[in-house]
């Protein structure tokens, strides 16, 4: 079943300190017993050990720090017993009492985690997912490689606010205007607004917001205070995507970073192998320029393998991370490839994005194959180096395309594409020159595990397309035949795939060799500038955490814990009656531009990047970081698909009929979401106990019972006294302190009297009272407070 | 008469009357009718010439045991109260018929309210409780009445409140009004509901005869029970064990419904064979396809097991249960799945909502059996079925939750053709797939889902 892989519950050891490593065989109490309590001798795992008396068993299990989840436990009240998740199984006992309302008692064989009570504990997680209808990390979020705070930064974006928003965006991905630019936007294709009318622009959005602050001749925003230098050094080879992003995050953690580039300036790829049409260059200089702005050294023309070696650095540098993408491009493996005619597609991006002529294409008859990024790129900058006719193929249709979205554009530039064809040999004249390409028709087959369906050729359906030019884009692979002069144990430590891939350790991206770390394409092939950036920042956690002392093993065993985030999303669809269109960028003319390389699309303008921010319905979590319920989803590895059409009912049994309630927004401290209630009780029981004013009970029978307050008023018009033991209890996000957001305030000084008593009530220390006895203006640099980021960082489980 | 039973109510000859002997006799609404009849004679005796102790013993010697599904021995229940300290004690009657096809209780609660009046009297002087109190449900308009006017009675005969018949013990006697809902029929539920809070399952242990009603030591006899305990003290133990299987002494009401040309209430002695129940309901055995024993948490026996003997031990064997004592007669033309799926939706929707498995998990069940009623099971609906029925049983917080499933799951074991044939080829095998178009079947149900839910909380 995949859980005991994970955590090491498989034994029946629940551990509680699940995955951290750490050797369990001792159960130690985190705080003593009381002295003249009776002690009693109970076996818990198999571990003979002493309990205080008159405990229950949750509370013993919590005491010796062994895990058992709980939902509805409120540890200020009686055991209540709802949840029934915290269930254990007791020796001599048919059913599995709840460890919650279970005295301990002598000589109890008690195991946590056997595999009946696992499968209880995730059937009642899976019918709470299957009645659940909301989100922990918005879909659009959880698709992005570099978990961007989508819904954040929007929400700044509606206020006109572009520097905060492009402050949120730089905490995961430090290139917004390069990215705003060049993402294949897979959050677009998981935005819930579809289910409404369109879905949000969200890479035209942080477009918008990135290029306001390139815009003013200021310091950009850091996603957080620069930390003091470590004395650290790290030796960054390849100014790429993964590179930069690698620096940029390692500077901001205080260690010093020299950035090695092949060619004469930065950028990898982004600089070289995208087209000046898409990428401006100047403009993505003035954004990668931010990572020198930080303190981080530029050596260009150090190209591994011919004017250094890992070797020669070695010493001098704490930490190497090699992030040097994909230069080798993949061979067509068809006769007469290596005819005249045929040119390298990555070394004629090389030119045509230098700006340099290349002759040959001026007047041609060119031929690409592929259907990626390279391949489209190949397409349109032929069309503008001034090819007679530009044909592209494809071995799949359009709906498999990578560059699927670019496609009709091409089309418009006066392009040709054909689909459903695969190359089987260059077609040449007795010189050796090719006259044409034969292609095979191919037929769609079986769905790979992709989704994609996998071409199949079809005999005797071959044709000709003529022409004087081929240009291969089948994909690249990293060029790595810089190892092999390296010197002996660097040599024999890195490792290569069997798909020609440097070899890192997922999670964590250190090779076989100490100090040298690997990540972006060079690892996992060919792949998008986003997940180049995401994978980076990763790394670059990764290597702080190494650089400042700890033990990689430690996250990695917590990262594969956590890592397989759960899907368990939306279930029911959005229904709200708010159309209102997505705002398109303008841009020129297909005829315009395509005899120029310069940018075609216009952006937006402010009005409309605001509007369309505003469209955006922000589906996400206050509780994430906090919620007990998506803490036991990880856990037990319950999960649901997030976006409708994937949903499997293999993935959760229990789908059905479910409910969408609403959101109560009236009270001015407590947000009541409905929707993510789970009916524990925990809320009804607190108030009305603890707090004695009762604003919760349960209402209605059966399936349809909630928890919520008597006929769903709001909590104004009960007794509440806004004491927020209600949100402090709720172990999901149903029930949340509310957001508290102060747009403007204003201050009279002239009638200030200095009394302080703002000072005192402060709950975040915004206002203190300082040596000067006067009020002082104070800028609003300092870093948000981070929940995503916070909830990045592991709890470790109780 | 003014004492007319509700019209759904029909008392059957056969069997043994003990209980049902006097209904249709005695004036409901008076003290003297009864005491005609000899009611409050076994109260006086009980108070005026045996000890507390005796009392309980008595009640031991007779091996009664809970008539309201669980049959738990009652003196034991009593001694645990009478033991546990505290001076205040309270004793319960529960009218609040959990189980929608059961007639027995109200047939007492309307025929001869004074016979659970005086039961529970006995009870309180057996457990050394201060307190009585009689919880009926509020839509039984005639049974409030009459247990109010008979609690009434009694008190201004001093056979209740204080010092009863001039002995220095007193019981205050009330008749408490709820709503009537399924879950109200578990004790820990009900208390819940006396206490003002919603009728929601409480975690058990602690037992309500140690820890009950306002954390007073708590006795919860069901109606039936009482009226059992005043008999035997009117009679005697030996009398009253003389009937009855080795380990369920005594008699049992129960009702037969459905598919039989007489259905009614019984009275029969425990260990009675289920084809003697159907003969004394007229039930054309060569028809009877199965027996659904025990209401929404019992289980299906098919024709086969007609031998089996109606007793506590027999019918778990079997997989069903007493419970209050409903057995419900199919024959050819009712389909197993249906009849299932009406009984498992009962369970779902009067569920509490507390226990998480058991709000969504009981849908869930339902849900996957309207797919197979409509011929468009999920692949896995099946194992759905057994699956999640047995880990709700695992997880179950109350007795009515762990037993939701038995209709579903021993029809699921006795019928599987049925179930088959609805999922794969969209037909019913009984021909007849609602189980509304038999009136008769389910008359005793009509009026069950009357309680509201501002009732309910």
């Amino acid at each position: 079943m995949g859980f005991g892989t994970t955590n090491g519950h498989a034994d029946g050891n629940g551990n509680g300190t699940s995955g951290s490593g750490k050797d369990t065989a001792d159960y130690t109490p985190i705080w003593p017993m009381v002295p003249g309590t009776r002690e009693i001798g109970v076996t818990i795992n198999g571990r003979q050990l002493q309990v205080e008396e008159g405990q229950t068993i949750l509370q013993a299990c919590r005491v010796l720090g062994i895990d058992v989840p709980t939902l509805c436990y409120e540890p200020k009240l009686a055991p209540y017993g709802a949840c029934r998740i915290c269930a254990v199984e007791v020796e001599g006992r048919d059913d599995t009492p709840i460890s919650c309302g279970t005295q301990i008692e002598e000589g109890m064989v008690i195991t946590t985690h056997s595999d009946r009570v696992i499968e209880n504990r995730r059937m009642v997680l899976e019918l709470i997912f299957s009645d659940h209808d909301a989100y922990c990390l918005p879909p659009c979020q959880f698709k992005c490689p570099t978990r961007v705070d989508i819904p954040g930064y929007l929400k700044q974006n509606t206020l006109g606010n572009w520097e905060e928003a492009t402050r949120i965006l730089k905490r995961s991905l430090p290139f917004p205007a390069i990215l705003g630019r060049v993402c294949p936007a897979p959050c677009e294709t998981h935005c819930r607004r579809e289910e409404v009318d369109t879905a949000i622009a969200i890479r035209d959005s942080h477009r918008y917001c990135a290029d306001r602050v390139l815009e003013v001749d200021a310091p950009a925003p850091i996603p957080w205070p620069k930390e003091p230098p470590s004395g650290r050094r790290v030796a960054i080879i390849g100014s790429g995507p993964a590179g930069m992003t690698a620096a940029y995050y390692l500077q901001l953690r205080g260690h010093q970073c020299d950035v090695f580039e092949a060619d004469p300036e930065q950028g990898g790829m982004l600089r070289y192998g995208i087209p000046q049409y898409r990428l401006p260059k100047g403009w993505m200089d003035r954004e990668l320029n931010h990572v020198w702005e930080l303190g981080a050294t530029f050596k260009p023309n150090m190209r591994l393998g011919r004017d250094f070696h890992l070797g020669d650095i070695i010493d001098d540098y704490d930490a190497i991370y090699v992030g040097i993408g994909c230069y080798k491009s993949n061979e067509l493996g068809i006769p007469g490839e290596g005819a005249t005619g045929t040119i390298n597609a990555l070394e004629n991006l090389y030119n045509s994005t230098r700006g340099v002529p290349v002759p040959r294409l001026k007047g041609a008859k060119v031929v690409v194959i592929g259907g990626g990024f390279t391949a489209i790129d190949c397409t349109r900058t032929s069309v503008r180096q001034g090819a007679a006719e530009v044909t592209l193929v494809y071995r799949r249709d359009l709906k498999d395309m990578p560059a699927a979205d670019e496609v009709h554009e091409a089309i418009e530039e006066g392009a040709r594409v054909i689909f459903q064809a695969a190359p089987t040999r260059m077609v040449t004249d007795d010189a050796g020159v090719i006259t044409g390409v034969e292609f095979q028709r191919m037929k769609l087959g079986a769905p790979d595990e992709q989704g994609r369906r996998r071409p199949e050729p079809m005999p005797g359906t071959e044709f000709i397309v003529e022409c004087d030019t081929v240009l291969g884009a089948i994909g690249q692979g990293p060029e790595l035949s810089w190892i092999e002069s390296e010197p002996e144990e660097i040599r024999t430590g890195l490792e290569v795939d069997r798909r020609g891939n440097l070899v890192a350790e997922e999670h964590i991206f250190r090779t076989n060799v100490p100090k040298i770390f690997a990540s972006g394409d060079v690892r996992t092939g060919a792949a998008t500038v986003v997940e180049a950036i995401g994978e980076a920042r990763r790394a670059s956690y990764a290597m702080d955490y190494w650089l400042r002392g700890h033990d990689l093993d430690d996250p990695q065993v917590r990262r594969v814990v956590t890592e397989p985030q759960p899907n368990f999303l939306t279930i029911v669809p959005f229904t709200d009656d708010v159309k209102e269109p997505r705002a398109i960028m303008g841009k020129q003319e297909a005829d315009e531009r395509k005899g120029t390389f310069n940018e075609y699309e216009f952006g937006y303008t402010g009005d409309q990047a605001m509007a369309e921010a505003s469209r955006c319905l922000q589906c996400t979590c206050e509780a994430i970081g906090h919620c007990d319920l998506r803490e036991a989803a990880i856990e037990y590895e319950t999960t649901l698909n997030m976006a409708i059409d994937e949903r499997s009912i293999q993935d959760n049994p229990y789908v059905g009929a479910n409910h969408g309630y609403g959101r109560d927004e009236t009270h001015s401290f407590i947000l009541r979401d409905y929707s993510r209630c789970i009916d524990c009780g925990r809320c009804a029981q607190v108030c009305k106990e603890i707090v004695g004013a009762g604003c919760y009970d349960f209402i209605g029978k059966g399936f349809d019972s909630l928890v919520t307050t008597a006929d769903f008023v709001s909590l104004n018009e009960t007794p509440c006294v806004s004491c927020g033991r209600c949100a402090e209890t709720c172990p999901v996000g149903a029930l949340m302190p509310r957001p508290r957001i102060l747009e403007t305030y204003q201050l009279d000084v002239s009638r200030c009297i200095f009394c302080g008593i703002c000072a005192d009530a402060c709950p975040y220390d915004a206002l203190r009272c300082g040596p000067e006895f006067e009020f002082s203006e104070y800028q609003r640099d300092l870093p948000m407070l981070d929940i995503l980021e916070m909830s990045d960082r592991e709890r470790p489980t109780r | 008469m003014a004492g007319a039973l509700s019209p759904q109510i029909r008392i059957l000859p056969g069997g043994e009357h003990r209980l049902l002997t006097e209904i249709g006799r005695v004036d409901p609404s008076s003290l003297a009718s009864y005491r005609e009849h000899g009611g409050y004679a076994a109260l006086e005796r009980a108070v005026t010439k045996l000890a507390p102790t005796e009392v309980i013993a008595e009640i031991e010697a007779a091996g009664l045991r809970g008539r309201g599904g669980s049959g738990f021995p009652t003196a034991t229940k009593w001694r645990v109260a009478r033991d546990a300290a505290g001076d205040r004690k309270i004793v319960i009657a529960n009218v609040m018929s959990a189980d929608p096809t059961d007639l027995g209780d109200r047939a007492l609660a309307e025929g001869n309210p004074h016979l659970i009046v005086e039961g529970l009297l006995i009870a309180a002087y057996a457990v050394g409780a201060s307190e009585a109190i009689i919880a009926v449900r509020r839509d039984w308009t005639d049974a409030i009445d009459r247990l109010q006017t008979a609690a009434r009675q009694a008190t201004e005969a001093h056979l209740a409140g204080y010092l009863v018949l001039g002995t220095d013990t007193s019981i205050a006697l009330n008749v408490w009004e709820g709503s009537g809902a399924y879950v109200a029929g578990e004790e820990t539920a009900l208390l819940n509901a006396l206490s003002g809070d919603r009728g929601m399952p409480a975690i058990r242990p602690p037992y309500p005869a140690a820890r009950g009603l306002h954390d007073a030591p708590t006795v919860v006899q069901n109606a039936e029970t009482l009226a059992h305990v005043a008999w035997i003290l009117a009679h005697s133990a030996e009398a009253f064990a003389s009937v009855g299987s080795e380990a369920s002494r005594g008699t049992k009401l129960v009702t037969m419904i459905g598919r039989v040309a007489q259905p009614g209430l019984i009275e029969v002695p425990l260990g009675t064979p289920l084809i003697d129940l159907l003969a004394m309901a007229d039930g054309g055995t060569g028809t009877t396809k199965a027996l659904f024993i025990g209401g929404p948490g019992g289980g299906a026996l098919d024709a086969g097991s007609l031998n089996t003997t109606y007793d506590y031990e027999s019918l778990e064997a079997a997989g069903a249960i007493v419970g209050s004592g409903s057995v419900l007669v199919t024959d050819s033309e009712t389909c197993m799945v249906d009849t299932a799926r009406f009984f498992l939706n009962y369970s779902a929707s009067e569920a509490c909502g507390k226990a998480i498995p058991c709000r969504i998990g009981t849908k869930r069940l339902v849900e996957a059996l309207d797919r197979i009623l409509a011929a468009t099971p999920r692949p896995n609906d099946f194992s759905l079925l057994r699956e999640l029925s047995a880990k709700m049983s695992d997880t179950a917080l109350c007795k009515l939750e762990r037993l939701a499933p038995g209709p579903m799951l021993t029809t699921l074991e006795r019928f599987p053709e049925e179930y088959r044939a609805h999922a794969e080829r969209g037909v019913c095998l009984a021909g007849a797939c609602r189980v509304s178009e038999m009136p008769p079947l389910l008359e005793p149900l009509s009026g069950i889902s009357s309680a509201t839910d501002a009732d309910h909380r």
